[in-house]
């Protein structure tokens, strides 16, 4: 939780939410990892709680909301029930059992390489496609060499949004891969 | 490059290296379909090509010239 609050929400033009929409954002975190304990993942918190920000945007734009935590709270919950629903459906489709995972690594065409390391890549390829197109860009962008604001420049972002994006994909990988990632230091920004 | 560029570039790519190892192992194409030629990929790890170039594209999606492209760099892509 601590991490979203030095992450910062961002609205969907990279730029932060004004400060009372954030503020009631971050005062249910408590509450939604106490009603979805499967929402652990804190990328996935962050999605749940930027959605949720630019629905309550969107609201206020056709007029003041009078119990905004109340609304927000009600949003909140809808967005994450909803992405428990996907979550689960998307995992039940994409997963094997053991059977029929062995059977589709041993169909995997290889001219060289052990079955560890066909399973690796399979598992590698799976991870790479859990990124979105714009997540595997900026990541290879990065490894090119172009700073952030050569990128933010060229995806008409801010800065921060980039070094935001890059930062939640690493932590996607790393997540996927075990990696230990409590050192890693993402775009920080205070709230 | 100077020497304390290179070095924050070092100290980066240590910090990434599990992109590394995903990019450079994630996607074999041992038949080296559609792969770039030698002197784009040396083009591309020079970043003489703007970032809309349509190599990077194949460097998402094919991991022996990801590794190629590394290697131009001076750089070795993480074991998997």
């Amino acid at each position: 939780m601590e991490h979203l609050r030095t992450i910062g929400l961002l609205d969907s033009d990279g730029q932060p939410f004004r400060p009372h929409i954030e503020r009631v954002l971050i005062q249910l975190l408590p509450r939604l990892r106490r009603e979805f304990p499967l929402l652990q993942d804190e990328v996935t918190l962050a999605e749940v709680m930027e959605e949720a920000g630019r629905r309550i945007r969107h609201r206020e734009e056709r007029g003041q909301i009078e119990r905004l935590h109340g609304y927000a709270w009600v949003t909140v919950r809808s967005i994450a029930t909803s992405r428990m629903r996907q979550g689960s459906a998307k995992l039940h489709q994409k997963t094997l059992d053991s059977d029929a995972g062995n059977a589709r690594l041993l169909a995997t065409p290889s001219s060289r390489g052990t079955a560890a390391e066909v399973e690796q890549t399979v598992l590698l390829r799976e991870l790479l496609r859990t990124l979105s197109r714009e997540e595997r860009m900026i990541c290879l962008w990065k490894k090119a060499g172009f700073s952030s604001q050569e990128i933010a420049l060229h995806q008409r972002r801010t800065v921060v949004a980039i070094d935001t994006i890059f930062s939640r994909a690493k932590q996607k990988i790393r997540k996927a891969l075990g990696i230990d990632d409590v050192a890693d230091a993402p775009a920080r920004r205070s709230c | 490059m100077t020497g304390k560029m290179a070095e924050n570039r070092r100290n980066g790519d240590r910090d990434d290296d599990e992109i590394d190892r995903l990019l450079a192992h994630a996607n074999p194409n041992p038949q080296r379909v559609g792969c770039l030629p030698q002197e784009v990929l040396t083009s591309l790890a020079a970043r003489r090509q703007p970032l809309n170039a349509p190599g990077y594209e194949h460097l998402l999606e094919c991991s022996e010239c990801y590794r190629e492209f590394r290697r131009l760099q001076g750089e070795e892509p993480t074991e998997s």
